[in-house]
Order: C-alpha cells, then sequence, then structure tokens
C-alpha cells in the first residue's frame, strides 16, 4: 500500500433489503488531501461515509485506515473520525457551548482541552457570538456551521462532511467553504456533494459515484479534460426534440453534441465565432430555441457524458 | 464520568423545555384538585329523596334520623330531600340528581305501634326505586336501608340474635374520600412521567444525536442510565409535589413522607424502562406520544390507582395469591402508599410490596435497556 494512503476501501457492498446501495466499490484516500464524493441523490454518498466511518457494517468487503482494517464502531476509530452528517444533529435545548463540551466529555477529552477547541471552533465559524444561546433560536446558517463544528471538537484525523453547503445562505456558503480550505493542511477531508461546483472548488480528487458503483476518480481538472477540449454552449430546444444531427453536421468532427433533458449541449474550440452559424442552422431547419448559455465544462459534463443523466436529481 | 454529563444534559434538557416538564409535574396536583373539587366535603354525600305517606309520626321521625346521619368528621352522609310527587323523584334519580327514593307507607306509623304492643299485622312495605346502574344507588340504599331497620328495631323493642361488631383497621375509621384517592393519585402522578421519558429518549433517535453520540467512547449504560436519572428525580419531584398539594388540601397523612418518596422513586425506575420500550419502538417524538399512551392507561386502570379492581388469580406462591395485575408494578406502589398513608403503616409492614415493586421496577428496566439497545443502537 502507498505510504500516503490513509483510507483504503475494498470491496464495500451494502444493500437495504433489495436495494443495492453500495455495490463493490474500492478506493483510496490520501493523507492530507480534500476528496469529493459526488453523486447524484441515491447514489450511495452516505451510506459510503457510514461505512467508511463505522457506524454502518458493510455485507462484504472491507474499510482499512492506516493499513489497519476497520471494525464497524471500533473505539479506536471514534477519535479519528468525526462526521458532520447531511442534516443538522444538534440538541435544540442546549446552547453551542454546551453542546460542545458536552460532545467533548463524551469523547474523553480533558477539561482544557476542551475549553480551549470550544473557543477556537466557536471564533473560527463566527459562532463565539451566539455561543450562550439556545440551539432552537439560533438562524440556519449558524446551526449548520455548529454541526461542523460538532464533527471537528475531538480534533479527528479526518473529516467527513455530508453535503456540507447544502442549505446554506450564499454568506454562511462563503464561510464554510473557506473553513474546509484551512483544514487542507492538517487533515483528510471527505467531502461528500451532489454539488459540482462545491466539488469542483474545494476537492483535490473527486470520486464519481452512481447507483452505488464508482464511476470514475480523479483529479477534476482531469476529470473534465477527459469529456473533452473547448467551451460547452448550450441551448434550450423546444420539448421533444431529439434528433439535431443533420441540422449541424457542418461542424463535424470538432464538436461533440448531446442533447439532455431538452438542452442541447456542444462543445468546441472556438464556439463564439460559430454561434451565428449554428442558431441560423437551427432555425432554417425550423427547430425553435430559448436560453443560450456558453460555459466551461464542468464535473456535471463528466457526469452526463458516463450516466446521460444530469447530477441534480 | 460520563454518566453524571449525560444526567446534567438531560436535567437542563427538560428543565428548558418548560412546557413538558409543567404539565408533567402539575398533572398530580391537578387531579387531587379535582378530586377535592369534586368532594368538597372529603367525602360522597349521597342523595336521598323520601316521600312520607305515613300518616302517624314515626315517618318523620325517620326522614330526621336519616338527616342526622353524619360521617366521624361531621360532614352529612345524606342528603334528604322529601318530595310528594312520585314522577319528579324517578326523574331526578334519572338526571342522578339523588341516588335512592323511599316511598314510606300510610300504614308505617300504625304497623310499628302494633308490632310494639305485640300485635300481628302484615309489613308495612317501605318501597325503594333506584337506577341500579348507578355505582352510588347500592351505597345510599344501604345506609338509608340500615338507619330505618335500626328505627324499627327500636320502635318495636325487637331483638336480634346477631349483632355486627365493626373494627376500622388502622386510622381507617377517620378517613375521608378524599384521604384514600391520594395514594392513587401520587402514583399516576408518576405513571404520566412515561409520556416525557419516552419523548426525551425518542428525540436522540429522531434528531440523529443517537447516532452522533455512537462515535464518541461513550457506552450504551452510559446514556441510558444518565438519561433515566432525570426522570427517577423528577418521579419523585412530582409525587412530592402532588403529596403536598394533597396535604394543602386537608389529605390526612398517617404515615412518613420519605417512604412514600421511596416508593416514588422505585415506581419512576418502571416507568423508565416502560419509557424505553417505546422508545425502542418509536422512530419520532409523536409516535412516541401516541404509543406511550397504551401503557399509561394500563398502568392507570389496571394497577387500582384510579379504582378498584377484582383480582384474576394466577398462581398461588408460598401462600400468596399472585394475580395478573400483580405484573404491573403500580400495583403494588398503590398497595404500599395505602398502606403508608392510610394505616400509618412503617416500611417493614410493606415489605412484600417494596420488594415486588422493585423486582418488577428492574424486570421492566432492564427489558427496555434490551429492546432499545437492539432495536436502536445496534448497527444497520
Amino acid at each position: 500500500m502507498d505510504e500516503g494512503v490513509l483510507l483504503q476501501i475494498k470491496n464495500l457492498t451494502k444493500s437495504y433489503g433489495d436495494v443495492l446501495a453500495v455495490h463493490d466499490l474500492s478506493l483510496e484516500i490520501f493523507s492530507g488531501e480534500v476528496f469529493g464524493l459526488l453523486g447524484p441523490n441515491g447514489a450511495g454518498k452516505t451510506t459510503t461515509i457510514n461505512l467508511m466511518s463505522g457506524l454502518l457494517q458493510p455485507d462484504s468487503g472491507e474499510v482499512i485506515l492506516r493499513g489497519e482494517p476497520l471494525k464497524a464502531r471500533d473505539p479506536t476509530v471514534r477519535g479519528r473520525i468525526g462526521i458532520c452528517p447531511q442534516e443538522n444533529v444538534l440538541w435544540n435545548k442546549l446552547t453551542p457551548y454546551e453542546q460542545l463540551v458536552f460532545l467533548g466529555d463524551m469523547y474523553g477529552m480533558s477539561p482544557s482541552r476542551i475549553r480551549h477547541r470550544c473557543q477556537m471552533l466557536l471564533e473560527v465559524l463566527g459562532l463565539s457570538e451566539c455561543a450562550n444561546k439556545i440551539t432552537a433560536t439560533l438562524s440556519g446558517g449558524m446551526r449548520r456551521r455548529l454541526n461542523i463544528a460538532l464533527a471537528l471538537i475531538h480534533d479527528p484525523e479526518i473529516i467527513i462532511l455530508d453535503e456540507p453547503e447544502a442549505g446554506l445562505d450564499p454568506q454562511s456558503r462563503i464561510s464554510v467553504r473557506e473553513f474546509i480550505k484551512s483544514l487542507v493542511k492538517e487533515k483528510t477531508v471527505i467531502l461528500t456533494t451532489h454539488n459540482m461546483d462545491e466539488a469542483d472548488r474545494l476537492a483535490d480528487r473527486v470520486a464519481i459515484i452512481d447507483r452505488g458503483e464508482l464511476l470514475v476518480l480523479d483529479r477534476p481538472e482531469a476529470l473534465k479534460q477527459t469529456v473533452g477540449e473547448g467551451d460547452v454552449l448550450e441551448i434550450s430546444l423546444k420539448k421533444g426534440v431529439t434528433q439535431i444531427e443533420p441540422t449541424l453536421d457542418f461542424l463535424g468532427d470538432r464538436a461533440q453534441i448531446l442533447i439532455v433533458e431538452d438542452v442541447l449541449q456542444i462543445r468546441a474550440l472556438d464556439l463564439v465565432n460559430l454561434l451565428q452559424q449554428i442558431l441560423s442552422s437551427l432555425h432554417d431547419r425550423g427547430i425553435q430555441t430559448g436560453d443560450i448559455r456558453l460555459r466551461k465544462n464542468t464535473l456535471e459534463d463528466v457526469f452526463i457524458q458516463l450516466t446521460g443523466r444530469r447530477l441534480r436529481e | 464520568m460520563k454518566i453524571l454529563k449525560i444526567f446534567w444534559k438531560s436535567l437542563k434538557e427538560q428543565v428548558r423545555d418548560s412546557v413538558t416538564l409543567g404539565l408533567s409535574l402539575v398533572i398530580g396536583p391537578f387531579f387531587v384538585l379535582l378530586y377535592w373539587l369534586m368532594i368538597p366535603s372529603g367525602s360522597t354525600t349521597y342523595g336521598v329523596l323520601v316521600q312520607n305517606l305515613d300518616t302517624g309520626p314515626q315517618g318523620q321521625q325517620v326522614i330526621e334520623l336519616l338527616e342526622s346521619l353524619t360521617y366521624p368528621s361531621g360532614d352529612p352522609l345524606l342528603d334528604v330531600s322529601t318530595i310528594g310527587n312520585q314522577e319528579r323523584a324517578e326523574d331526578l334519580l334519572r338526571d342522578r340528581e339523588a341516588e335512592v327514593f323511599f316511598i314510606i307507607p300510610e300504614d308505617f306509623s300504625v304497623t310499628l305501634q302494633t308490632a310494639s304492643q305485640g300485635g300481628v299485622q302484615y309489613p308495612a312495605e317501605v318501597t325503594l326505586v333506584g337506577d341500579l346502574t348507578n355505582p352510588y344507588y347500592a351505597v345510599g340504599a344501604v345506609m338509608a336501608g340500615s338507619v330505618i331497620d335500626e328505627f324499627v328495631q327500636v320502635q318495636t323493642g325487637e331483638i336480634r340474635p346477631i349483632q355486627y361488631n365493626e373494627i376500622a383497621l388502622g386510622a381507617s375509621a377517620g378517613r375521608s374520600e378524599f384521604d384514600l384517592y391520594i395514594p392513587g393519585i401520587l402514583i399516576i402522578s408518576v405513571v404520566m412521567l412515561v409520556f416525557i421519558v419516552s419523548m426525551t429518549i425518542t428525540y436522540e433517535v429522531e434528531a440523529g444525536t443517537l447516532r452522533r453520540l455512537q462515535m464518541t467512547s461513550m457506552k450504551a449504560s452510559d446514556l441510558l442510565i444518565g438519561i433515566s436519572l432525570p426522570t427517577v428525580l423528577l418521579g419523585v419531584v412530582s409525587l412530592l409535589l402532588t403529596l403536598l398539594v394533597a396535604l394543602a388540601l386537608g389529605f390526612n397523612n398517617q404515615g412518613s413522607i420519605w417512604s412514600a418518596l421511596l416508593v416514588g422513586g422505585i415506581t419512576a425506575v418502571a416507568v423508565v424502562g416502560i419509557g424505553l420500550i417505546v422508545a425502542a419502538y418509536s422512530k419520532s417524538v409523536s409516535q412516541a406520544f401516541i404509543i406511550a399512551n397504551f401503557p399509561l392507561i394500563f398502568f392507570m386502570f389496571f394497577s387500582g390507582a384510579v379504582f378498584p379492581i377484582p383480582r384474576i388469580i394466577l398462581i398461588r406462591i408460598a401462600g400468596l395469591n399472585i394475580s395478573l395485575y400483580d405484573l404491573l408494578p403500580p400495583t403494588h406502589a398503590v398497595m404500599a402508599l395505602n398502606k403508608i398513608l392510610t394505616l400509618g403503616s412503617g416500611l417493614d409492614s410493606v415489605l412484600y410490596e417494596i420488594i415486588s415493586l422493585i423486582v418488577l421496577s428492574l424486570l421492566y428496566y432492564l427489558i427496555g435497556i434490551w429492546l432499545f439497545q437492539r432495536r436502536q443502537l445496534r448497527l444497520g
């Protein structure tokens, strides 16, 4: 095993009744990286992180932490992994400070260390002013940040953040993003998201999973390059248009053309100069068009290319 | 010590949930107040209607005797009203404005006079009318009937071959009906906590905080004991508050309050056990609330806390009859409190009830822990 490998997942499978949540999943996570687990809702991301953290028992396969097989709910794992669930998991009748102290106590930390960690986390996550307010009275953004603080109170080696930006207002989103970046040097961060932008901005490497299976794993830039060079032109089409090729045959091998959910996607170099010609051809053939957008390649394009579906659902 | 930390955390949460806590603590005193308002004199006064058709004076003498009947406290036992119309009397019985209606016949005095002189006459027929489904009818009829019977005996000089000698147990002779209800209400005040305990524990499941705690080095036993302790404390406080309100409203306590608190504390352990069983089968707080109603009703109505229940004997062990309801901890708690508070018994006299209560409470608690661990703390 590579010395830099912190967590290794080998042929992990987990099902709930007839539903196969994770199927034969294998991947490696390196020490000190931000690892993105990208996939649509129901792809098996949460199940995967629950298996990684020992909260779930796999049907088969194993999780290896620093070369040691991880047993479900192994006490040695508890202090090394911090998990921030997708939903805010809070004690609403306690204050943020009381919650952090209580959880620190449950991890068996010393009072002085708990105090130090509390102060630091409350400050860094912008919760100092509301530290002694009852949690039920806090805003959504504050509650989300407290959810993250609770995952970090015991100073874990691996931090698992399940959809950390979900439900956040733009301001809180920026502050959470900055905080995750600040962790990078010392910690290994595993990030699950269905937000391609979030994964693209934060992750060093991204694994795209769908229906419990690993589709692809690489750096975001490398993944985006696999889709093809150039920009992407998106043109909304009238509902029901599925065939477009003869209209745009003039593009030849210069472009890749896809229709996904009534949106025509054309990937090619120098699209700005080709735009007028493309629109004229569509109009000449009587194809009604709507919104037009020119953008860079994203991880969603990778997912679409792999599955033929969008990520958001 | 993690148990202590969880205890403090749970206590804080319960204290801050002022509505649930307030309702849980108020329910016992509220019941006491309700009973006190229902029985302002401390005991029930039975309504008796009398139609006096007697042509002589003795019918009126019977009415005066009925009116003079009192409890040891001096409160009237019967509320006697004379009435001239049988139809009106029956209407009042139907409306439960009165429990029993007596008709004293025309020949009542003549018959008594004849009998007192050794003559023979057909018996005068005193008629009793009442709604036999009214639980107070039998008591009112027996009380008034006994008075008339005794009057007849004195007037005729008749000597009965059998006399009854009544010996009251402990201080029971001086007890009012209000006093008799209090031990049951005290246990209800503890049993009501099944809501707060099942909802508190289920909150940890529903909110996901239980999973969060499972990631720490906390043991399941730390959590369950730590969560249970505030409820036991709350049970004792609830019982104490209820008892204090009862005392303020005239409850005639004969025993040790400390012994009563001990019984309440042990009963609270059983209630926590039931709360854990409810939480084991609940996914949400609202579901726990609904499920908790079932054991609550069972404990309230089948333990004798609300009214006496017939014993269905299951087995006989070492001379003791074990009934179906003996499997419910509150049954023994009510028995113990009755003996302590009503009869003035010491703990040594309620040893059987206390031991049964401890054994059953621990059994329920262990079943609760086992089920909760199995259903909510096991890995998926």
